[in-house]
């Protein structure tokens, strides 16, 4: 059933798609273009991600955005007057306090630019941070390619209008862009497909394993249910996604992730080595290649050590780290109360992730729980998995509240248990690779946003601005 | 005659020394700024002009194009279709995956070729990457279960988007009203006429896509964990991890090998860092063992075009070694040049006492100063005739908070010369100066006095001129306006 079916459509969708479209005025210069595959662009709290759509790794990851190296190179008068910024200071000086640990220009510069209402001087340093990228790690010119990009759920919409701005400027003019949600992007690459034969019995064990042609498994449908966690830099979300639509009713995000160990590790460093100065590219190197997340969660009982140096600079000082210091800023992410701001949250990352799962259907509750998918750079921290698979056993276990959990802890016949879900991608770029996965297809011309469309709009569409037009039962009655 | 001898004693007491021509003087200060034709202010070194609109164009503007592909490590020219194809890697140079310095290929005594660092003394052998051939340890790393399953994906996706597409355009043809129930998935992620067009979430309903019922992938824990990650299927959903599994697998834990080294102290000297870890963004090896060489990146060299008539700005010498311009259009061999050569102290505030003043002759203390200011431009002209130059005030500067005397009449710039010219008749006067004005003057320089009144209650450091000068005129074509301006700002002082 499945080729005659297909051979018929794809010479109806070639027909009517010329006829149907709308914005069919530039469509041949269009089919030219999309034939480059598109640039896919991610930002994150830490890392972008640059590559290119159809490959399976982005070309770079590009570190803690140096987005102040971007900064207008222009003279403006006003930023030499400390008198002028008087009225700024105290908030300005507040941002960098908090950016001393692990500084995210891009957070910092666009709370600058947020504060003045202007996304002028955002949108300036993306034309030139986009530039450096173009010129110098992609080695293209920024007109002959689309652009998707993976945004985040809780991206704000004015960064999302100067990075479009930005990618529509003079200076970069791409052809088109498309706006893709990471958990999105998330859900395709790691989307399963069932063969054909087997896709009324999914659920039995092994099933879905069973060597798969692509041909015979056009009839299944891809599965994606999975109860998303990224513990990112910045902040850890937490998603379930059932039949890869997103419950946004149990959504959750907590501000703990790197930054938040780094926090930590910068306060511990700073009373065990009281004469030492870390700057903050030490503490995350230290964060990165001497910390540990500890599998237990009491703290350690041996005294072993670990000698620190930096790499390259065998003259410096190597520094003797204790066991205890390097297994505990982790714990930051699993304490109870992470945000020590006097609230009453109670609300660790794993109990988070288990109030998503009672929040969630009862029906999908099991096959969330089995599907659990760490992400983000943050869970990629050695140990972290055991740790997590070990404050999950607990708390299920000691908590009253997750009482209704404790069946999930037993796989039986007909349900499975509690599971983490191992992709082959990378923690930190499995979102990117799904914009990629998305940019593969040559389909899907319609998410994109053109150059022309963006002229005549000057907006990008959001979910809430759109207009769904009414079902209208006359017309359905006339027609 | 009387033009010099009243020049030099008011240039004595404003301070300059030195009113000689100031050749390769390019560095400015930063107070003084041209405004580009984008409205963006920059110092004058950083522009460009465009030769055609005949207007300044500043990096902020100007588009940049790949002009050619090269590596910086052996210097060759890659040509442009087989960068894309070779991923913009150059096929012959291989940096260090430690330090990224570009490694040489050494022969050992027994004719077994392997890669070596210069800097850091890395080398290839560790990893197995000896060989008896040159192309044998040029090999990558590639992680093949992603691309295996990325490509699988693909191609699923693929079909199922031709699919949707065609069950939708099919729906619009029967009943274009069905099309609303259909859901919005499909069409947002396939495309048609769609109320989400260019919306992100490629799923709001899930029916089509995902069948409904099959979201239970695959939820067999135990088999999958005996499967090596190269035998799992590139399609089924990737394996899964059992709580109980993961509770038990003591590998886990980082700490038994975190500690392995002499008398049970750990080391970090072989963990990668990250910035070598984001090297190879699909492995992010660990460890320093595990870290393969990779091809170098090319570099290119770019043009500047103006971005309205597409006309060249800057073009790069061909020649990788070279780094001359074909062509480099700079405003700064175009414009006269502003540089600020004095201001009187009186300009820090109003009722400033000079404390250098001479006291009065009764002995009372010097009287304050009541704001009145000089500044003393000077202008270079850097073109090889005459220019006239008339400094007009901008009408957005608050002239009647600041009174700002500039010289009423055409300034005359002499032209540039190689060689300054050998003016042996010092008592012709070559140009009509006014001395009250023109405080000096030499070869194609000349300094203006610009008289500032400062009412008193206007704080200078707020004071910043927006922009009060504007140097206009050509000696031959129609006079050209180029905005600048001039911050007084109270580092100036």
């Amino acid at each position: 059933m499945a080729s005659p079916f297909l051979s018929t459509t794809a010479t109806t969708s070639t027909g009517s798609s010329s006829s149907s479209s709308s914005s069919s005025s530039s469509g041949v210069e269009y089919v030219i273009r999309s034939a480059h595959r598109a640039v896919v662009l991610e930002f994150g709290s830490r890392l972008i991600r640059v590559g290119f759509a159809s490959e399976h790794c982005p070309r770079h990851l590009i570190p803690n955005p140096p987005l102040s190296h971007f900064a207008d190179p222009t003279i403006t008068p006003a930023s030499k007057t400390p008198t002028t910024t008087t009225t700024t200071t105290p908030s300005t000086a507040a941002s960098q306090q908090s950016d001393a640990v692990g500084p995210a220009d891009l957070q910092l510069l666009f709370q600058r630019s947020a504060r003045r209402s202007q996304t002028a001087l955002l949108t300036g340093a993306l034309v030139r941070f986009m530039q450096h990228v173009y010129v110098d790690l992609l080695l293209l010119n920024p007109r002959d390619r689309r652009v998707i990009v993976v945004e985040d759920r809780d991206t704000p919409e004015a960064f999302r209008n100067a990075l479009a701005a930005a990618l529509f400027s003079p200076q970069l003019d791409v052809p088109a862009v498309s706006f893709v949600q990471s958990h999105d992007a998330t859900t395709l690459a790691v989307a399963s497909f069932a063969p054909a034969a087997a896709a009324g019995k999914a659920t039995e064990p092994g099933t879905a394993r069973q060597p798969t042609p692509t041909a015979a498994s056009v009839g299944g449908g891809p599965a994606a249910t999975f109860l998303l966690v990224d513990c990112a830099h910045a902040r850890t979300a937490i998603l379930p996604i059932v039949h890869g639509v997103p419950v946004t009713a149990a959504y959750t995000t907590l501000p703990i992730g790197g930054a938040a160990v780094e926090r930590q590790l910068a306060l511990q460093l700073g009373k065990s080595f009281p004469s030492v100065q870390f700057t903050s590219q030490t503490i995350e190197d230290i964060k990165v290649r001497a910390c540990y997340v500890r599998a237990s969660r009491e703290p350690a009982t041996t005294n072993r050590t670990l000698v620190y140096s930096l790499q390259g600079a065998p003259e410096s000082q190597p520094l003797v780290l204790q066991e205890s210091l390097i297994g505990s800023p982790y714990d930051v992410l699993f304490a109870d109360d992470p945000v020590d701001d006097g609230d009453e949250h109670e609300q660790s990352l794993v109990s988070s992730v288990l109030q998503a799962l009672l929040e969630s259907s009862v029906d999908d509750r099991a096959a969330l729980a089995a599907n659990i998918l760490l992400v983000g750079g943050t869970s990629g921290a050695a140990g972290f998995l055991k740790r997590f698979a070990v404050e999950l056993n607990h708390t299920v276990n000691n908590t009253p509240r997750f009482k209704s959990l404790l069946p999930l802890l037993t796989p039986t016949d007909t349900r499975p248990a509690f599971g983490v879900v191992d992709s082959v991608f990378p923690v930190n770029t499995i979102a990117w690779v799904g914009g990629s996965l998305l940019g593969s297809l040559n389909a899907n011309d319609e998410r994109f946003v053109t150059r022309e469309t963006y002229q005549q709009t000057k907006s990008i569409p959001n979910w809430a601005d759109v207009v769904i037009p009414e079902f209208s039962p006359e017309i359905a009655v006339t027609h | 005659m009387a033009t010099k001898s009243n020049a030099l004693p008011l240039a004595a007491s404003l301070g300059i020394r030195d009113v000689g021509t100031p050749r390769g003087e390019h560095v400015q200060h930063t107070a003084i700024a041209y405004t580009c034709t984008c409205g963006a202010r920059f110092q004058l070194p950083w522009l460009h002009m465009c030769s055609s609109c005949v207007v300044l164009r500043c990096p902020k503007c100007v588009a940049r194009e790949i002009d050619t592909y090269y590596c910086s490590g052996c210097l060759d020219i890659a040509p442009s279709p087989e960068v894309q194809t070779n991923k913009n890697r150059c096929t012959k140079c291989f940096v260090c995956p430690v330090c990224t310095s570009t490694l040489t290929t050494i022969a050992s005594a027994d004719r077994q070729f392997f890669m070596a660092c210069g800097y850091c003394q890395w080398n290839s052998v560790e990893l197995g990457l000896i060989a008896d051939k040159i192309e044998g340890i040029r090999r990558s790393q590639l992680d093949q279960d992603q691309v295996d399953r990325f490509a699988a994906l693909s191609a699923q996706f693929q079909t199922l988007a031709t699919k949707d597409r065609a069950e939708l355009e099919r729906a619009e043809k029967h009943n274009r009203y069905r099309k609303h129930l259909l859901p919005l998935t499909t069409r947002a992620l396939v495309g048609g006429a769609s109320p989400m067009k260019g919306i992100g979430s490629p799923f709001t309903s899930s029916t089509a896509l995902f069948g409904s019922g099959l979201g239970l992938g695959s939820l067999s824990i135990d088999a999958v964990e005996l499967l090596a990650p190269a035998q799992r299927n590139a399609l089924s959903r990737p394996a899964n991890l059992s709580l109980a599994a993961l509770l038990k697998d003591t590998t886990l834990d980082p700490a038994q090998y975190w500690f392995s080294g002499e008398n049970g102290q750990g080391s970090v000297a072989d963990v990668t860092t990250l910035k070598q870890r984001y090297t190879k963004p699909d492995v992010q090896p660990e460890l320093l063992s595990a870290l393969y060489p990779d091809r170098r990146q090319l570099s290119v060299k770019t043009r500047k075009l103006c971005p309205q008539c597409n006309s060249q700005i800057v073009k790069p010498d061909i020649s990788t070694s070279a780094s001359k311009f074909k062509i480099d259009i700079m405003a700064i061999s175009y414009l006269p040049r502003l540089s600020i050569v004095s201001i009187t102290p009186a300009l820090r505030r109003p009722g400033f006492v000079d404390p250098q003043a001479e006291p009065a002759a009764d002995g009372s203390a010097p009287a304050p100063v009541d704001g009145k200011s000089s500044l003393v431009l000077r202008i270079t002209n850097p073109l090889d005739h005459d220019v006239t130059v008339t400094l007009t005030l901008d009408e957005l500067v608050p002239a009647s908070s600041l009174g700002i005397e500039l010289p009423s009449r055409p300034l005359v710039l002499g032209a540039f010369h190689e060689v300054p010219l050998d003016d042996d008749d010092p008592d012709k006067p070559r140009y009509n100066d006014d001395p009250d004005i023109v405080v000096a003057r030499k070869d194609n320089s000349l300094c203006v006095l610009v008289r500032l009144t400062m009412p008193s209650g206007v704080d200078l450091s707020e004071a910043i001129f927006t922009p009060p000068l504007i140097p206009a005129g050509s000696a031959t074509s129609n006079a050209i306006a180029f905005p600048v301006s001039i911050y007084l700002g109270p580092e100036l002082f």
